[in-house]
């Protein structure tokens, strides 16, 4: 299997054949990030900068959570430099089309104006240093996720502009993510035919689990999983995907090994429990199986490796699940190296490695221009 | 007739020693600790291709003063990366290859076993003795190369070490260069001239260093002989 997924860089694909649907890039600096953020907004940048968060509860594996060998030897920060994310990712791997999700926080700040502004900003940054230059990245629309209007109003400034790919939201907003304040973000993105995708993280002010919060980053870094099952439970019962049928979604890094048994939870409760949630009109699975898509990082390693095999059966995932490596991150999934040692059903691999991706993010995945 | 001990670079290993400053993961954005990071991983890349000492899968890494204790190097054999470490004044190797998913195992960050009897009374164990994986953090023994992760089916492949005097090893490589082919000066006269019965004296040039040697081939040979430890179950 690796040895069919690497392919000499001059060959330009017409079609990709190895979609890494999570990758990370950041500012090189703070001059960098001024460059973008509109003028307007610098003293307010300079003087408060970012708040609500600094990174992380919790001290991570390593610092940034980033690969030990993924800081760039001329310097910033991992992700900061494209021509080491050439040497390091693309090149490496032959990764025709890769999705990145910046993770700078513009979701999560308490400002409505500032919040709107950086994510403006980043939208901006993405093509200027990223998509431009390198036309093997993609990017990703980030809004002012709990600015409903805000957040429909830069989706709709740049939801033709076929470098972005998908709108991208944080797992761990202010409220659950069915609610009607997230409704015009969806709404916009069903115009402009764009995927709403759900990265791990995030900091809406919740604990991490249902029952508080734990001690330590394995706590955290398992957890995390709740926060997927409980915005999936959100956005099927209030009726997210019942008002919004063409809506696609996608959940980054947040597992699959749940989703079977959610689901069976979700379709029994349904069977009984309909008369309060009347807007439903289909089997919670239902929607699931024809709007949502999961990304793999990291990949679920069950002990015994046939096991895997049935997980995809169970959840109908052979379809929906999109290779992803989280680069530059420490639980980095390496293509061809990843996936369990164990017989895998007929075309899983084409399926997993782009097919899916690109049933979810269409003709935006192909290429657009050449290098 | 050698004036240097093959494969013998003296480049600058790294030392952790000097890397106190990326001790604490807890401060995120600090460029401080990706510049000492990136410093480390520009000094842990692998600089040297080493070259065969002998007929027996043997190669030099260094003199003992290019890892001293505490620091490691890692080297080219024959396209395969290998990792030599000084724990110490005790040398280990092991390949510079994570069973797990592939990753660059050696650059990864050296380490003891942290073993906690009671909850609150945390102990590092085996200072240095341990190598962690940059990517996914697995940790191998680099005394046996066993992964303590998954111990029951997973080990990166470790290789003998051993120091040699210069001496030692330039009559290892002169005999190995004679039983491969036997000097004769008659292949080296230039074309119509005759041979004089005069001969100018030579001398043996031994050096006198001490050399750290990697072995290859005797590890080759055992591991062949012994069921193959494979990464899957």
């Amino acid at each position: 299997m690796t040895a069919t997924l690497r392919r000499p860089q001059s060959e330009q694909p017409v079609k990709p054949t190895l979609i890494d649907g999570d990758i990370h890039t950041t500012f090189a600096s703070e001059k960098e990030l001024l460059k973008y953020l509109p003028k307007a907004w610098h003293r307010h940048h300079e003087m408060l900068g970012r708040w609500s968060f600094t990174g992380t509860n919790y001290p991570k594996e390593s610092p940034n959570a980033a690969r030990v060998d993924s800081w760039p030897p001329g310097g910033g920060s991992p992700g900061s430099s494209l021509p080491f994310l050439r040497e390091q990712l693309l090149d490496e791997w032959g990764i025709d089309i890769a999705v990145n999700n910046p993770l700078f926080h513009s979701a999560v700040q308490r400002h409505p104006g500032y919040t709107a502004a950086l994510a403006r900003a980043i939208n901006e940054w993405q093509i200027g240093e990223w998509t431009d230059p390198e036309p093997r990245v993609r990017a990703s629309i980030c809004v002012p996720q709990e600015e409903g209007d805000l957040a429909a109003a830069e989706i709709d400034r740049l939801g033709e502009d076929p470098n972005y790919v998908q709108v991208l939201l944080v797992i761990r907003g202010s409220e659950p993510l069915g609610r009607r304040r997230y409704w015009p973000i969806y709404e916009a993105a069903v115009r402009h035919n764009l995927p709403v995708s759900i990265h791990f993280g995030g900091q809406g002010g919740n604990p991490l689990t249902g029952t508080g919060w734990p001690s330590y980053y394995i706590e955290d870094h398992t957890g995390m999983a709740q926060s997927f099952q409980s915005q999936l439970t959100s956005l099927v019962f209030e009726g997210v995907f019942e008002r919004f049928p063409t809506l696609r979604m996608c959940l980054i890094e947040g597992g699959f090994g749940w989703l079977p048994s959610l689901l069976w939870r979700m379709d029994a409760a349904y069977k009984r429990l309909h008369e309060e949630v009347p807007h439903l009109k289909r089997l919670p699975s239902q929607y699931v199986r024809d709007q949502v898509w999961l990304t793999t990082q990291p990949m679920e390693e069950p002990a015994k490796p046939e096991q895997f095999g049935q997980l995809l059966r169970h959840g109908n995932l052979a379809d929906r699940l999109i290779f992803a490596t989280d680069y530059p991150h420490w639980d980095f999934d390496a293509p061809g190296q990843a996936l369990p040692k164990t017989r895998l059903p007929d075309g899983f691999e084409e399926s997993l490695f782009y097919q899916n991706a690109l049933d979810l993010y269409g003709p935006r995945l192909l290429p657009v221009k050449k290098v | 007739m050698a004036e240097s001990i093959p494969g013998a670079a003296p480049e600058q290993a790294h030392n952790p020693a000097n890397e106190q400053a990326i001790a604490d993961p807890s401060g995120y954005g600090d460029p401080t600790i990706g510049a000492a990071l990136a410093r480390k991983l520009a000094e842990s890349r692998v600089d040297t291709r080493v070259q065969q000492v002998g007929v027996d899968g043997r190669y030099v890494v260094g003199s003992v003063d290019d890892i001293p204790p505490g620091a490691h190097k890692i080297i080219d054999v024959d396209g395969r990366e290998i990792g030599v470490f000084n724990v110490n004044g005790e040398y280990f190797a092991v390949l510079n290859r994570c069973p797990h998913q592939g990753g660059p195992l050696c650059s990864g960050r050296q380490t003891g076993f942290l073993v906690a009897p009671t909850p609150g009374d945390y102990q590092l164990t085996r200072p240095g003795e341990v190598i962690r994986c940059p990517w996914h953090g697995w940790e191998f023994d680099l005394r046996t190369g066993q992964s303590w992760c998954e111990p029951a089916r997973v080990r990166v492949r470790r290789y003998d070490v051993s120091v040699e005097s210069g001496e030692a090893l330039t009559i290892q490589a002169e005999s190995a260069a004679e039983a491969a082919s036997a000097p004769d000066a008659d292949a080296f006269a230039p074309p119509g001239l005759v041979k004089e019965p005069y001969k100018a004296e030579t001398f043996r040039v031994a050096v006198e260093q001490r050399y750290v040697v990697v072995d290859v081939g005797a590890q080759r040979a055992r591991s062949d002989a012994a069921p193959r430890l494979a990464t899957e179950g």
